[in-house]
C-alpha cells in the first residue's frame, strides 16, 4: 500500500549490548545455540508496535488490530558515526558476486590478492536452441557473461551490507568496477557466543554441570582490519513508520528481541533513504527493471510473488499498491528460502474464547512459512506505468497486507541494462 | 553415436544443507552424507540403464557393481553424463534420474517409518515426506557441437552455476491449510520445519532415540536417527555403525592405558565393559555398543577394547547419569552408574574430553578440470578421485591412525580422529591425494591438486552443529582466500570447552618464491607444519618450556602490532623472544630453558611469515602438549 513517501523519518534503534534473535528451533541446555543473522522485520515491527501502545497506554488486548495494522518498515542496517549522525545500508544484493583471481603461485602477492565484484544478469545465450534446463516457464538463467567465466574463486570476505553511495550506483547498473569487496560497507553484526551457568531455583546457585550457551549478535565497534587500534563506529537497526507514530517521544529505550536486552530508539528527522534523484529520472524511462529486496519477503508461491500470474504472453503482474505499473518478470536470483514462524501472543487467547482451547496460555508457536532472503532479485520487463517506477522505493511487495505492513518485502527498484 | 546430437547433462542433487549441516549428534551428520550419496547413487544408477547415456561423474562402466546400493562408492551431489539423441532423450534422462533420487529418498522415509518406536504426528509427517518438496533438483545440457567438448563443458558449467542461483521453492502448505502446523515445535536440527513428534513423549522413549529433553525432529531428523538399520542385518560385517564422539575422544588414552601396564588395563577394562553390557540390555539409551569401522575382511572393529560410547566414562557426564538416575527413580541403574564410578575412581583415570573433526577438500580442482579435452581425461580424473575417496576410510582406520570417516566422496573428506593422530593422518592424506591426481596432471600438463584440511579440536559435549560449523571455518582458513598464498595448507581451530577459539594456518609447503631468512631454500628439508607443531608440542608437554611462553609472544604481538614498519616490528618482536626465552625458566622449575629448545623455537621463528603466526604455534603447541597424549 502506497503512503506517504514524503516522510523521511527514521527510528534509530541503537543496540546497547549484543542482541538476541534466536530462529525456531527449540532451547533446550544439549542444543546448539544458533543465532539468526540479522532481525526479522516482524521482530522490528514488534519492538516499534510496543513502543507505540506504551506511549499512548494501550490496553493491548483490545488495541491488537490497531497496532498490528498500524505500518512499519525496516529493518535497515545503520552505521552510527561517533558524532551520532546515521547511514543507511543495505543488504548485499544477490546478482553481486565477489570473486578473488585464481592466479597460479608464480603471480605477485599483489596480483594474487586481486579481488572484484562482477554482476550476475539473464543469459540469453543461455536459452538458444542448444542449451535446456528445468527453469520454470520461460525464464532466463542468470549468472555471469561469458566473458567473465570464472577465473577465480567466489570470494566470501566481502561486505554484506552495503552504504547507500554504492547501491545507487549498482542500481544505476553502473556495477562497481574497481572497488574491493570489503570496502563497499559493513560485513554484518558479530555472532558472540556466551556460556552461562543454570541456576539451581532452590537455592539460586549454580546447578552442577549444567552450563548452557547463548548466541548473540553484536553492533559494537570491532578491531579494525589493519589492526590498529578500533573503529569508533558503531552499529544498529533503522525503522520507518508511515505514520509517524513516535512523534512525540524524543528518546527511548526499549526491549528488541530476546533475554530483555535494550536498544536506544532515536527519531532521526531524514534518516530513512530517499531514492537517488538520478535514479528517479532514469527508472521513469526505462522499460527493464530489477526489484532487489531489502528486507525478506513472503509470497505466496514461495519464490514467485501471487501477484504475478502465468498468462499466455508470460508470468505477468501489478505490485501490490502499484497498479498502474505491470511488469513481466523475466529471471530471478534468490538464495536459499530461510524460516519464519514467530510467537503468537494473541491466537491462544481468541482459541479460549472460541472453545477450541481449555485456558488462556502464553501464546503459541505460528507455523513455519518460507521467505525469500534479503539481497533476492528479480528481473522485469516493464509493460506499462515506466513514471510510476520510483513509487516502489523501498516499499513492501510481499502478498499478504499484514506482511507488507510488518515490512517484508521491501523493493529497491533499479535498472536493468540488457547486454 | 553417430547421426544423433550428443549432448552434455548436469543432475545436482541438494539441499547440501538439509542432508548433513542438520546434525545434532554424529549419527546425523554421518547418516545425513551417507543418505545424500545414496540419493545421487540411485539417480546415477537409473541413468547408467539407459543405453543413450554414458556417466562422466562418477565415470562408471554400464555394467559395473559399483553403483549397486550401499557400495563402498560415494557419489557426490551432481553427475554428468554425455548421451546422444535430442533434446527429448534430455528430458527423458533428467526426468529417470530425479525420479529415482526421489523413490530412493522415499524408501529411506518408509523404513524410518516402519521403525517408529511411537505414534507419530501423522498428518505433519505426511505433509513433509514428500520427496518433491525435501530435495532440491537441478537439471541441466548443452549440446556438444562440432565435436568441441571443452568449450560444451564450459558451457555447462555456467549453465549448471546459473540454473542453481534460481531457486524456485514453493511453499510448504497454502495458507488456510497452515493451521494444521500451527503451535507445533519446530525441528531442533534446523529449525526449517515443524516436529514429528507427538507432544510429552516419555524420557524413556526420548533415550531410546538418543534425544534430550527439548529436542524435537522432523521427518529428515527421524530418517537419520532411524533408517539404515537393516543394512546391518543384511550385511553383519558391513562398517556402517557410527563410532560415538566420546569413544574416539578416549581412544589415546586408552591406549596409552594399556600400554603401561596391558594386564592390569585388561581386568579393569573388563569390569568395565561387563557394567556398560548391562546398560546395552537395560535398553537405557544410555550406553550404545560401538561396532562400526571394521577392518575389511573381518569382524574384528578397532575399538573392541572398548566396544561402547565412552561418555560415562567421564566423570562429569557419569555424575550427571547418577544424578538423573535418582531424579527419575531408576535404582537399578543408578546402583550400575555407582559401581561404574567406583571403578573409574580407584587409580588414575583422567581421559582427555577431546577429539578433532577434520574436513578436507583439493585445491585447484576446477583447474584441473576445466584443462581436459575430452570425456576421457574427465573420467580419469573422475577416476582417480573415485580411487583417492574410496582409500580414505582404509587409511583411517589403520593402526597408526585409528579415525573413523564419516564421507569420503570425490576430493572432499570429512573424518573423525582421535586427538593425537589427526595431525600424521592429515599429512598422510594430502601426500595420498596429490600422489592419486599426479599422472591425470602429468597428461594434461597441469601441476598436480593440492590438498586443503581444516581441522577442528572439540570437546565432546560441544553440539555437533557446532563443531561442523567450525571445521567448515578451519577448512576455509586452511584455503586461505584473504591470504597471499592461499591453499596447500593446514587449518587447526582449537575450540576449548571454557575460553577463546585458537585458530592456526600453514602451509604444507612454503611457496618457491616466498622469502626466507636463512638462505635454506631447500625444500625437501623443510620440516611439515605437523611436524613442527608436535615438536613444539612435546617441548611443552615435557615441560621444557613453561606454559606461559605463548602468551607473553601475544603479548608482544599485540603490542608491535600497530607499528607502521612491518618489518621493523617483526625483527623487535624476535628479539623480544630471544629475551623472554633466556629470562624464563622450564615449565615448574627454577632450571633454565636449555639451549636446545631455544635453538628449535628460534628456528621455527624463522620460517614464520608473520609474528602473529608464531604466537599461534605456540599456542595451539601448548594447548596440544596439555591435552594430547603422547602418540603411545
Amino acid at each position: 500500500m502506497k503512503d506517504d513517501t514524503n516522510n523521511s523519518t527514521a527510528y534509530l534503534f541503537e543496540p546497547k549490548s549484543p542482541l538476541v534473535f534466536r530462529t525456531g528451533r527449540p532451547f533446550d541446555q544439549a542444543g546448539d545455540p544458533v543465532s539468526l543473522d540479522f532481525p526479522l522485520p516482524s521482530t522490528l515491527a514488534g519492538a516499534c508496535r510496543t513502543a507505540i501502545g506504551d506511549m499512548k497506554g494501550w490496553n493491548f488486548a483490545e488495541k491488537v488490530q490497531e497496532l498490528k495494522d498500524t505500518p512499519v518498515h525496516g529493518p535497515l542496517a545503520a552505521l552510527i558515526s561517533e558524532d551520532g549522525a546515521t547511514e543507511p545500508l543495505f543488504p548485499k544484493p544477490a546478482d553481486a558476486m565477489y570473486v578473488r583471481e585464481d592466479k597460479k603461485e608464480e603471480h605477485s602477492p599483489e596480483e594474487k590478492m586481486k579481488t572484484s565484484i562482477l554482476q550476475l544478469q539473464p543469459q540469453l545465450d543461455l536459452v538458444k536452441q542448444d542449451t535446456w534446463s528445468d527453469l520454470p516457464g520461460d525464464l532466463t538463467p542468470v549468472g555471469l557473461a561469458s566473458k567473465e567465466e570464472l577465473a577465480g574463486k567466489p570470494y566470501k570476505k566481502g561486505a554484506n551490507w552495503w552504504d547507500e553511495k554504492n547501491l545507487t550506483e549498482w542500481l544505476l547498473g553502473k556495477g562497481l568496477p574497481g572497488k574491493q569487496p570489503e570496502k563497499l560497507g559493513w560485513s554484518g553484526p558479530q555472532q558472540e557466543l556466551r556460556t552461562h551457568v543454570q541456576l539451581e531455583s532452590s537455592t539460586l546457585s549454580a546447578a552442577t554441570g549444567q552450563l548452557f550457551q547463548t548466541n548473540n549478535l553484536s553492533f559494537s565497534p570491532k578491531q579494525r582490519e589493519e589492526k590498529d587500534g578500533w573503529n569508533t563506529e558503531q552499529y544498529g537497526l533503522l525503522a520507518r513508520l508511515p505514520d509517524d507514530n513516535l512523534k512525540n517521544q524524543s528518546t527511548l529505550f526499549r526491549r528488541i528481541g530476546g533475554e530483555g536486552r535494550i536498544a536506544r530508539v532515536e527519531r532521526k528527522d531524514n534518516g530513512w533513504p530517499g531514492i537517488n534523484p538520478d535514479l528517479e529520472e532514469k527508472l521513469k524511462g526505462s522499460n527493464a527493471i530489477r526489484l532487489i529486496l531489502a528486507t525478506p519477503a513472503l509470497f505466496t508461491h514461495g519464490w514467485k510473488p501471487g501477484w504475478i500470474k502465468e498468462t499466455s504472453e508470460g508470468l505477468i503482474g501489478s505490485p501490490p499498491g502499484f497498479l498502474k505499473i505491470t511488469l513481466q518478470l523475466k529471471a530471478f536470483v534468490t538464495p536459499r528460502w530461510e524460516p519464519v514462524s514467530g510467537w503468537d501472543l494473541v491466537r491462544n487467547s481468541q482459541d479460549v474464547d472460541k472453545g477450541k482451547a481449555e485456558k488462556k496460555g502464553p501464546g503459541a508457536a505460528r507455523a513455519v512459512r518460507r521467505m525469500v532472503p534479503a539481497g533476492a532479485v528479480y528481473w522485469f520487463e516493464v509493460i506499462a506505468g515506466q513514471e510510476h517506477l520510483p513509487e516502489l522505493w523501498l516499499q513492501p511487495i510481499s502478498d499478504d497486507e499484514q506482511d507488507r505492513n510488518d515490512g517484508y518485502g521491501l523493493a529497491l527498484p533499479g535498472i536493468w541494462k540488457k547486454q | 553415436m553417430n547421426n544423433q546430437e550428443t549432448w552434455l547433462i548436469s543432475l545436482s542433487i541438494g539441499p547440501v544443507q538439509d542432508f548433513i549441516s542438520a546434525a545434532l549428534r554424529t549419527r546425523d551428520l554421518w547418516f545425513g552424507s551417507h543418505m545424500l550419496s545414496e540419493v545421487s547413487k540411485a539417480a546415477a544408477r537409473e541413468i547408467n540403464k539407459h543405453e543413450a547415456a554414458e556417466l562422466i561423474f562418477p565415470a562408471v562402466d554400464k555394467n559395473s557393481k559399483e553403483l549397486e546400493e550401499n557400495s563402498p562408492l560415494n557419489v557426490a551431489n551432481r553427475i554428468v553424463v554425455e548421451m546422444s539423441g535430442n533434446e527429448n532423450t534430455v528430458k527423458e534422462i533428467i526426468g529417470a534420474g530425479k525420479g529415482a533420487a526421489k523413490q530412493k529418498l522415499s524408501y529411506l522415509i518408509e523404513q524410518a517409518k516402519s521403525k517408529l518406536p511411537i505414534p507419530i504426528r501423522k498428518k505433519i509427517w505426511n505433509i513433509q515426506a514428500k520427496p518433491d518438496d525435501l530435495l532440491e533438483l537441478y537439471g541441466t545440457a548443452v549440446r556438444i557441437k562440432d565435436e568441441n567438448y571443452p568449450k560444451a563443458w564450459k558451457h555447462l558449467s555456467r549453465l549448471n552455476s546459473a540454473r542453481k542461483n534460481s531457486r524456485d521453492f514453493k511453499p510448504q502448505l497454502n495458507d488456510p491449510e497452515e493451521d494444521v502446523l500451527y503451535g507445533l515445535p519446530k525441528s531442533s536440527l534446523d529449525g526449517r520445519r515443524e516436529t514429528v513428534l507427538p507432544e510429552n513423549l516419555s524420557k524413556q522413549v526420548r533415550r531410546r532415540l538418543r534425544m534430550g529433553d527439548g529436542e524435537q525432529l522432523d521427518v529428515m531428523g527421524l530418517v537419520k536417527r532411524l533408517a539404515g538399520g537393516e543394512l546391518n542385518e543384511l550385511n553383519p560385517s558391513a562398517k556402517l555403525q557410527f563410532t560415538p564422539t566420546t569413544r574416539i575422544a578416549i581412544d589415546p588414552w586408552l591406549r596409552k592405558t594399556i600400554k603401561e601396564d596391558k594386564e592390569k588395563a585388561k581386568a579393569r577394562l573388563a569390569n568395565i565393559c561387563e557394567k556398560l553390557e548391562k546398560f546395552v540390555g537395560l535398553d537405557s539409551g544410555l550406553v550404545t555398543r560401538v561396532k562400526g569401522n571394521q577392518k575389511n575382511g573381518c569382524n574384528e572393529g578397532i575399538y573392541d577394547a572398548l566396544p561402547f560410547d565412552a561418555a560415562l566414562l567421564y566423570q562429569g557426564v557419569l555424575d550427571e547419569a547418577i544424578r538423573k538416575s535418582r531424579e527419575e527413580k531408576r535404582f537399578k541403574e543408578k546402583e550400575i552408574l555407582k559401581e561404574l564410578r567406583k571403578d573409574i575412581m580407584e587409580g588414575a583415570w583422567n581421559p582427555c574430553p577431546y577429539y578433532a573433526l577434520l574436513l578436507a577438500d583439493g585445491d585447484h580442482m576446477g583447474r584441473l578440470i576445466k584443462a581436459a579435452q575430452d570425456k576421457d581425461h574427465h573420467k580419469k580424473i573422475s577416476n582417480c578421485l573415485s580411487e583417492f575417496a574410496r582409500s580414505v576410510p582404509e587409511t583411517a582406520r589403520k593402526e597408526e591412525y585409528r579415525a573413523h570417516c564419516i564421507y569420503a566422496g570425490g576430493d572432499d573428506v570429512l573424518l573423525m580422529a582421535p586427538l593425537d593422530t589427526v595431525l600424521p593422518l592429515a599429512n598422510k592424506l594430502r601426500t595420498d591425494f596429490t600422489e592419486k591426481l599426479q599422472k591425470v596432471a602429468d597428461d594434461l600438463d597441469e601441476k598436480a591438486p593440492t590438498f586443503s584440511v581444516g581441522i577442528v579440536v572439540a570437546h565432546m559435549q560441544t553440539p555437533i552443529g557446532r563443531v561442523r560449523r567450525l571445521v567448515k571455518q578451519a577448512e576455509s582458513l586452511a584455503k586461505g582466500s584473504d591470504t597471499e598464498s592461499p591453499r596447500n595448507a593446514l587449518a587447526i581451530i582449537v575450540d576449548p570447552r571454557s575460553g577463546a577459539e585458537m585458530p592456526f594456518r600453514a602451509k604444507w609447503k612454503r611457496d618457491p618464491n616466498q622469502k626466507q631468512d636463512d638462505g635454506d631454500d631447500d625444500q625437501n628439508e623443510q620440516k611439515s607444519p605437523v611436524e613442527e607443531l608436535n615438536e613444539l608440542a612435546q617441548l611443552y608437554r615435557t615441560e621444557q618450556l613453561p606454559t606461559g611462553f605463548g602468551y607473553e609472544l601475544r603479548q608482544i604481538d599485540q603490542l608491535v602490532h600497530d607499528m607502521k614498519e612491518k618489518e621493523k616490528a617483526g625483527e623487535i618482536a624476535k628479539l623480544e623472544m630471544q629475551r623472554i626465552l633466556n629470562r624464563k625458566n622450564q615449565g615448574g622449575g627454577d632450571k633454565e630453558i636449555s639451549q636446545g629448545t631455544k635453538d628449535t623455537v628460534l628456528d621455527h621463528a624463522k620460517n614464520k611469515d608473520s609474528f602473529s603466526e608464531v604466537c599461534q604455534e605456540h599456542l595451539i603447541a601448548r594447548w596440544l602438549g596439555a591435552h594430547g597424549e603422547e602418540r603411545g
